[in-house]
């Protein structure tokens, strides 16, 4: 079954901001009364998970490309001409 | 002054703001390594490192600088480069080394290599880019709803809230029915 729209928004709450004592309490209290809640918040923190590890990916790509477009193209000539010269010293 | 990341620099502008840091900083790094004894490769992949922990810090909280970007950035590299090869030197162990590394940067590279070539993972890179693009967009890049709104063309930050919680519905469900099928999802 898929999850409702509230049960979202309370695992979102839970999981990334920092509950306060009170907030921990009702959530064990939701726990003893839906067993199935814990299942849940544990394929949430999964998909955050793999959304960061997504947006990571992307960023580590674009930073390839920044590299390859500063390593190849002429309009940045002198900076590549300036690391060379670093390595020649 | 340097450019601020984030809701400051619009998101189309990231490879402008990569580019700039680039250009500032790697030769600083390149002129390090090399002192060191360190290949160009070396410098190349701790400068880029060094440059997604810099971003994520940055997104993470509002990163009050003493000095400039440039040095901060700098220091990071800096750190790693002790890290990984001064230190490996001493002959730490492996896990020794990631130990203190995700502790204190948080930088977790051997589970997300894993989970980067897991078969889940290539799914939602293909079958569900475009809500991985949405919602790396506010959880990984942080940005705010109104920014999500312009960049995915919604009419409003309301209906960038509602398609965020589709996709995360949707993702959600995915991950779950694909990694009781598949081996490969870690633990």
């Amino acid at each position: 079954m898929k999850t409702s729209l509230n049960e979202l928004l309370l695992i979102e709450d839970f999981l990334l901001t920092s509950p306060g004592g009170e907030e921990k309490t009702l959530m064990q209290a939701r726990l003893l009364l839906q067993p199935k809640l814990q299942e849940s918040i544990y394929w949430q923190q999964k998909t955050y998970q793999l959304v960061e590890t997504y947006g990571r990916e992307q960023l580590r790509k674009e930073i390839t490309k920044v590299h390859q477009k500063l390593f190849t193209t002429p309009e940045h000539l002198s900076f590549r001409q300036r690391i060379i010269g670093l390595f020649g010293k | 002054m340097d450019a601020k990341l984030n809701n400051d620099v619009a998101c189309n502008d990231r490879e402008v703001w990569l580019t700039a840091l680039y250009k500032k900083a790697f030769p600083l790094v390149v002129s390090h390594v090399c002192r060191m004894g360190g290949s160009f490769d070396d410098a190349r992949d701790l400068f880029q490192d060094a440059l997604v922990i810099y971003y994520e810090k940055s997104t993470q909280q509002e990163l009050t600088l003493k000095h400039s970007d440039k040095a901060y950035l700098f220091g990071i590299a800096r750190y790693l480069w002790n890290k990984r090869y001064k230190e490996s030197l001493k002959q730490l162990s492996i896990d020794q080394l990631n130990a203190d590394f995700d502790e204190e940067i948080g930088l977790i590279d051997v589970a997300e290599q894993e989970i980067s070539s897991s078969r889940l993972f290539k799914l939602l890179q293909t079958a569900g880019q475009k809500c991985m693009e949405l919602l790396s967009a506010f959880y990984y890049e942080k940005l705010s709803m109104e920014k999500v709104s312009e960049r995915f063309g919604f009419s409003g930050s309301r209906s960038a809230t509602v398609q965020k919680f589709k996709c995360l519905e949707k993702i959600k469900e995915t991950v779950k029915e694909k990694s009781l099928s598949y081996e490969d999802i870690l633990e």
